[in-house]
């Protein structure tokens, strides 16, 4: 159908679930990047302490003056999680964004070129999946430097291709459709064709996909940091924090155990973000299947049974069966008609 | 005043005493067992297993492999704590004139493979040593010959007056003697690989990254040694899992470079041993652009180091200030009160960077960022300190083979690097990589700050009086630290021995680092 307003062709959707109530993965993981990233701002404009100062002992032991307590060189670990948390967002995010922009178009040239366009574009996209994120990640450092910026520009282009695959599958199907077609007749020209009626209709897959590299953004960020290959000394990472603290391990588990916590709760937050999404956006039709008219195709239990002697179930070899409905098929064409 | 090295680690200690370690510098284990008896392999887990070179000491030079090398292998002479000189495959030697000196070999003493160590080995020996790209023989820069002149005695003789000829001799690390039958009949690999050498043990297998035996050497010259049956050296990388292997008690030593590990290891009847070695961490300078330049910046920022909360803070109280020559070395000078440029000033720094007219300068200091992470706290609160000052440090952890070309081959470098170094034979040698006309980190040729220095070093290589020698050695120092040429934020203790004293009885740490312990120590039965 046509949205009479825009004239841009939309897949039906599934009638959305009321509100967000419907998708409380995706509040929980709102949520908690809410609360880092108001933890890591807090840290950064109105911190207790300076991140890279010594302001205390080393190895103290949380108490009133530090919450966390200190590193090994007597910084102060709450300030300096904070704003390890919010580096992690930050190129995490980033990240996600970069290769989402680079792999978006890439799909969308791909997908709707087709040809041999798009068979050069996907073998790069494959080649490109072949190699280890770390490894890409590594020699950009040593072409590029460390730091959060060459870590974004390295790990967003590893990651690039997941989002043109992710687009190219969609625009494959959607191009073969009515309202494509008629754009073309009509002389819209292909990039707008793409931006506007194909990419919209993308979306969904798209988002759900960036929580996904997102979340798999913060473990590769540590797992640099942890090699010295991240952000570098002395600002905070929490891969980097468990690295040199590894040899404190005995005598104060906080300093390995709190930085580990941080990026299993940021990975979660990412990942529980990426469920939500997709329980919220995406459509409970199948466009192939017969009979759906674009509507949903519900199961639900009936509240009245069937007439006597009316099957609704027929055995292989043809013989009626007793009748004990518990659910009846409905589909979306008989609740538009009431 | 001379200051101390610090045993005690305040926040640490404390911790440790909650889970009830024992940090113990005890030299000795003692034995509470009888007589000692012979028999048993030991299990030391080391760090890691000698690179390039293997255990052939000729050609190999690296610390990893040297106290592999000195159980298999012995020097003419050697030096015990207080720098005193001792014999060794050489009973004694004197010194004919400036340029000769005559060895009196001891008689009696065999190869392991039984053929008869002499005179002749000992020239065969530092023929090869003299023809070795290893670099060693640039610490026998005047030896002119090696001459045999009866079965047990050698004459060597220098191009010119060398003061730190012996020294370099009594070195565990450098002139090892090597059969002239065995070792000269040998191919490279079986070199690299097996020993051909009259120590106590001798290498039988090496499993590449796993272990290396060394077994008995039953034609070994001392009465009753060694006691035990062999050495199981176990290649553990990781401090962790090393310390883990300590602490289930599946190795009966372990050594380690990190003191916070080792002192962990230290628990219920592990010994932690006495730390003789020490390592410098000099940060080399690049004058020749930049703001350092400029004196009155490089004097800034070793006024701008506050080194006694540097050691306390990223050391845990484990280090001592001091110069280029590592504190600890018995013949390295003694940093003072009145050490130039060596007490904190903030107001007399930033004096002098307004002088220079370089009030905000930025400087890249680079040091090795795969390694030695128990010291990439101290490069950290350096910058802290420096920013005190208005100084802003860029800190570059690099790899090994990015910093190794500057050491190994003279490679430039941008602002400062820091190059930790240990114990090196004679206290010259420290300056020489950074002030003689050839040393690899000799970025001062024709810089008139250094002039008087490279005049004291040359003047102390050649006196032969030691008393003199030391004090020129120490006007030195106070120069290089005067003119700023080297900074040194302090010296680390660089090896740490751990032990189960309840199965290894009658071993101690040494101060050539050697292990040379093993070759008196038994095991409980």
């Amino acid at each position: 159908m046509t949205n009479p307003n825009t004239g841009i062709a939309r897949i039906p959707r599934a009638r959305k679930r009321s509100g967000l109530r419907k998708a409380p993965s995706m509040i929980a993981g709102a949520v908690i990047l809410g609360l880092l990233v108001c933890w890591a701002l807090v840290m950064l404009l109105t911190p207790t302490f300076p991140m890279n100062e010594t302001v205390g002992d080393p190895l103290l032991l949380p108490s009133g003056q530090h919450p966390l307590g200190t590193d090994h060189v007597g910084r102060d670990l709450l300030v300096r999680m904070g704003i390890a948390a919010g580096l992690s967002l930050l190129i995490s995010a980033g990240t996600a964004v970069l290769a989402g922009v680079v792999g978006t178009i890439l799909g969308l040239i791909a997908g709707y070129a087709g040809g041999w366009v798009d068979s050069v574009i996907m073998r790069i996209v494959d080649t490109v999946l072949s190699i280890p994120a770390i490894l890409v990640a590594l020699i950009v450092g040593v072409a590029f430097g460390t730091g959060p910026l060459p870590l974004v520009f390295a790990l967003g282009i590893v990651f690039a291709p997941s989002f043109a695959r992710v687009t190219r599958g969609p625009v494959l199907v959607l191009k073969e459709r009515d309202f494509v077609r008629a754009a073309e007749m009509n002389g819209v020209g292909p990039v707008r064709i793409a931006l506007t009626h194909l990419l919209p209709n993308a979306f969904t897959p798209l988002a759900i996909n960036f929580a996904t590299v997102a979340s798999t953004v913060v473990l590769v960020e540590a797992a640099l940091s942890y090699l010295g290959q991240g952000v570098p000394a002395p600002n905070p990472s929490a891969g980097r924090m468990i690295s040199e603290s590894t040899r404190f391990m005995q005598i104060d588990p906080l300093l390995v155990i709190l930085p580990t916590l941080l990026i299993v709760v940021l990975a979660i937050a990412w990942n529980l973000l990426a469920d939500g999404a997709q329980e919220y956006l995406a459509p409970r039709v199948d466009v192939g299947l017969p009979g759906s008219r674009g509507g949903p195709t519900i199961l639900r239990k009936s509240k009245t049974p069937s007439p006597a002697g009316t099957a609704d179930h027929t055995d292989s070899t043809g013989t009626e069966t007793a009748h004990k409905p518990e659910y009846v098929v409905s589909t979306g064409s008989e609740r538009t008609r009431r | 005043m001379k200051r101390s090295i610090r045993s005690s680690i305040a926040v640490v200690s404390a911790a440790a005493m909650l889970i009830g370690v024992t940090a113990c510098g005890n030299t000795s284990s003692t034995s509470a067992d009888g007589p000692p008896t012979d028999g048993g392999t030991l299990k030391y887990a080391i760090a890691i297993q000698p690179p390039a070179g293997g255990i052939d000491p000729v050609i190999a030079s690296s610390i990893a492999g040297q106290h592999l090398m000195d159980q298999a292998y012995e020097p003419l002479l050697s030096k015990d704590e207080a720098g005193k000189i001792q014999p060794e495959l050489a009973v004694s030697y004197s010194q004919e004139d400036e340029t000769t000196y005559r060895f009196q070999l001891r008689e009696g003493v065999k190869f392991a493979d039984g053929s008869a160590f002499d005179a002749d080995d000992v020239v065969y020996s530092f023929e090869q040593y003299m023809k070795s790209t290893s670099g060693k023989a640039a610490y026998l820069p005047s030896l002119k010959s090696a001459k045999k002149l009866d079965e047990y005695s050698v004459e060597l003789t220098l191009n010119q007056a060398d003061s730190t000829f012996v020294n370099a001799l009594a070195n565990r690390e450098l002139f090892l003697m090597v059969s002239s039958d065995g070792y000269a009949k040998a191919s490279k690999e079986d070199r690299e690989k097996r020993s051909y050498g009259t120590g106590p043990f001798v290498l039988t297998d090496w499993q590449d990254g796993v272990s290396m035996t060394f077994e008995k050497n039953d034609e070994y010259w001392a009465k009753d040694q060694p006691r035990l049956d062999g050495i199981e050296f176990r290649i553990i990388p990781d401090d962790s899992t090393r310390l883990a292997a300590v602490q289930q008690g599946s190795v009966d030593a372990a050594s380690f470079t990190d003191g916070v590990t080792a002192k962990q290891a230290a628990f219920g009847n592990w010994t932690l041993g006495k730390t003789y070695s020490t390592q410098a961490l000099p940060i080399f300078i690049n004058p020749t652009s930049g703001p350092l330049k400029d004196k009155k910046v490089r004097q800034a920022v070793s006024l701008a180091l506050n080194r006694d909360v540097l050691i306390k803070t990223a050391q845990y109280g484990d280090g001592e200030v001091s110069y280029a020559a590592p504190a600890g070395d018995p013949a390295a000078p003694a940093v003072t009160d009145s050490t130039p440029n060596y007490q904190r000033n903030l107001d007399k720094a930033k004096q002098l960077l307004q002088e220079a007219e370089t009030p905000h300068p930025t400087i890249e200091l680079s040091y090795f960022g795969d390694t030695s992470q128990s010291q990439h706290p101290i490069y950290e609160l350096m910058q802290q300190q420096l920013s005190d000052v208005g100084i802003k440090v860029s800190l570059k952890a690099k790899s090994t083979s990015e910093l190794s070309p500057i050491f190994t081959s003279g490679q430039s470098f941008d602002g400062l690097v820091s190059l930790p170094w240990s114990y090196k034979p004679d206290p010259t040698f420290y300056y020489d990589s950074f002030l003689s006309e050839n040393g690899a980190l000799n970025q001062w040729k024709d810089n008139p700050d250094a002039a008087k220095a490279m005049e004291l070093l040359a003047e102390a290589k050649k006196e032969t009086d030691e008393d003199k020698k030391a004090r020129l050695i120490q006007d030195l120092a106070d120069n290089v630290a005067e003119e700023a040429l080297v900074i040194v934020p302090m010296a680390v203790p660089s090896d740490f021995e751990v032990w189960n004293q309840d199965v290894l009885k009658d071993y101690s740490t040494d101060y050539s680092t050697s292990r040379i312990a093993l070759r008196t120590a038994w095991m409980s039965q």
